[in-house]
């Protein structure tokens, strides 16, 4: 029996280059189990060459991958055994119902009895429909059979790629609802990656960022240093207030990673960010005393999109100071 | 698990109208021919054919020898394509939809699934293979009002014979099995392009190049003295078994280079797939 201090997933120094291009640099991660994590970035970024080589579909050129304590290289069937997955687009044989689909794909894994293929069908909600040829199936409902699969026979980690991929609004709410059951309920290791930010945000605590390739963020989204002493508010005059707000040592330099230190409309609100010492409250009464209408203040709301930008805006920044060249080599 | 495996795998084969059209095309193309036999030209062909050789109308213008005629004029052509439409579909066509993806997100090993796959190839191309054989004797033999005698006569192959009815049975249904054994080397050569990172479409297009092409050097008079460097003459082995004295070392011969292409296509084949990065 695997130890519960085993993590669930850990990755070290995967690597993974096609021809030229580095997909994945070296790369660290570990889940622990029961965790929910989020895996964000733009296309290209590498969450699915990640995710393929956790699952053995894409080789790695460094680096070792252990699901609940066994290599994926080595112990493959050890590995995978408790792994459930679900790809972007979910894909069927058309021509089978979606029984004889569960029973063919469960049969990869080993024996599955019938009452267990049963209530894992219940669970999804798709005890009506199961028996019709998967061709006719609406993109919900091959979605749902793509969550009955990756759960035969019960994982201990389940690993969904872009899982709302396709929905309309009223079935990613469901599929939401149902990972969140699952999580609760199982007790399930969940990996997700996706585009979509409200969805993580509303799924995960824990996310990890990636950008061409690198980790550039892993952990507890609300508590990120982006997030800390920045204060939200509509006033006007925004740019003297900005000016008399430093001049009174309360507020630094706007904080870089936000964007709206001088908003650039009346519906955005700026965003500044707090000496160590200040607060709102001093902030406001400064502001006011010096005669200027705060129409609100408050410190920021951690939104996920706000760290998502901010370290997009941070990468392409590096990326950009990287390819700058040097005085060497511009001589 | 290889067992529950490969019944899956024939699930899916036979589940596939894709995998029945080779049936159906050579059931209707069966119902062709004797339509046309019936035509009184052609029947008169056949009459002089055997009149010329000594042979009676109406004893060797039946079931058997109608059959091989079915059989040697529609398999070469059409029993390639649609072995290796259907070879080169198992692989391909799966990383082409997305399932193979699924299937190896499973704790299983991908010699393993290949294996099943290969397989379920080889019983596909001898089950088309026997069914052809089949209803090609009884669509004859109702056709003709009973079996009668076996008449082969294929100068090509120096081969002349004819034999009474339960011989010729016995030498047509023996044929049928070299013929079966014989086209596995057609769906292995199949298997191994889909293997590769390549359309289903490329994959049975480049089988049946690679096959016409080897027919047609085969054949041309400056080849032929190495014509058995060509695979096409070991594949249709099974003519010589219609000898009165079959050949048999050069039987056993090419039955071992169709072995040794097969087994050679799907260890080629499984070599790129179990090295190859699977993404969309």
């Amino acid at each position: 029996m695997t130890p519960s201090h085993t993590p669930a997933l850990e990755i070290q120094g995967l690597t993974k280059r096609f021809g030229k291009r580095t997909a994945v640099h070296p790369l660290e991660l570990t889940i622990r189990p029961g965790e929910m994590v989020g895996v964000l970035g733009h296309n290209g970024a590498g969450k699915s060459t990640t995710l393929g080589c956790v699952l053995g579909q894409v080789f790695p050129d460094a680096g070792t991958i252990r699901v609940a304590g066994h290599d994926v290289a080595t112990h493959r069937r050890k590995a995978l055994a408790n792994v459930g997955a679900i790809f972007e687009t979910p894909c069927f044989y058309g021509y089978l119902s979606g029984m004889q689909n569960l029973r063919a794909i469960a049969s990869m894994t080993g024996r599955v009895d019938a009452a267990a293929i049963d209530r894992v069908v219940e669970r999804v909600g798709m005890t009506d429909r199961v028996h019709d040829r998967v061709a006719v199936y609406s993109h919900g409902m091959r979605q749902r059979l793509a969550l009955a699969q990756a759960m035969l026979p019960e994982p201990k980690l389940l690993i969904l790629d872009e899982p709302s991929d396709g929905l309309d609004p009223a079935g990613i709410v469901e599929v939401r609802q149902l990972i969140r059951e699952l999580h609760a309920d199982a007790g399930l290791t969940v990996v997700v990656a996706s585009h979509q930010l409200a969805e993580v945000e509303q799924l995960c605590d824990r996310v990890v960022v990636m950008d061409h390739g690198h980790k550039v963020f892993d952990g507890q989204w609300r508590d990120a240093p982006t997030f800390q002493g920045v204060v939200e508010l509509e006033v006007d005059r925004p740019t003297q207030a900005l000016e008399h707000a430093k001049t009174q040592a309360l507020v630094t330099d706007p904080a870089p990673q936000h964007q709206t230190a001088i908003p650039p409309n009346h519906q955005t609100p700026a965003r500044w960010q707090l000496a160590p010492t200040a607060t709102p409250a001093d902030l406001n009464a400064a502001l006011v005393a010096a005669g200027f209408a705060v129409q609100r203040i408050g410190l920021l709301k951690p939104q996920l999109e706000d760290l998502y930008l901010s370290l997009r805006a941070s990468a392409k920044k590096n990326t950009a100071a990287t390819d700058e060249p040097t005085p060497e080599a511009a001589a | 698990m290889i067992a529950r495996l490969f019944a899956h795998e024939m699930h899916k084969l036979v589940a596939r109208k894709r995998s029945w059209i080779g049936f159906a095309a050579f059931f209707a193309l069966q119902v062709a021919i004797l339509a046309l036999l019936q035509l009184p030209k052609p029947k008169a062909e056949i009459a002089r054919i055997l009149s010329n050789n000594g042979l009676g109308f109406e004893d060797h213008y039946m079931g058997l020898t109608l059959a091989i005629v079915i059989i040697a004029f529609t398999f070469t052509l059409l029993g390639a394509l649609y072995v290796s439409l259907v070879g080169g579909d198992i692989v391909a066509k799966e990383v082409e939809e997305g399932t193979m993806r699924m299937l190896l997100s499973r704790p299983i090993r991908r010699i393993d699934l290949l294996a099943v796959k290969f397989a379920a190839c080889c019983l596909y191309t001898v089950a088309l293979v026997v069914f052809l054989g089949i209803i090609s004797l009884i669509f004859a033999s109702a056709y003709r009002g009973g079996l009668g005698r076996l008449f082969i006569f294929m100068p090509d192959e120096g081969l002349f014979a004819s034999y009474d009815t339960w011989t010729g049975l016995f030498r047509y249904a023996r044929s049928i099995v070299c013929l079966a054994y014989g086209t596995t080397a057609v769906v292995a050569v199949s298997f191994m392009f889909s293997c590769f990172k390549m359309k289903p479409v490329s994959a049975t297009v480049l089988t049946l190049s690679f096959f016409l092409a080897d027919v047609i050097l085969s054949n041309l008079p400056y080849f032929s003295s190495i014509k058995h460097w060509f695979i096409s003459q070991h594949i249709g082995f099974w003519v010589r078994t219609y000898h009165e004295h079959p050949p048999w070392h050069d039987i056993a011969v090419s039955a071992a280079v169709v072995t040794a292409v097969a087994l050679s296509a799907f260890a080629i084949g499984a070599a790129r797939f179990c090295t190859r990065d699977l993404k969309t």
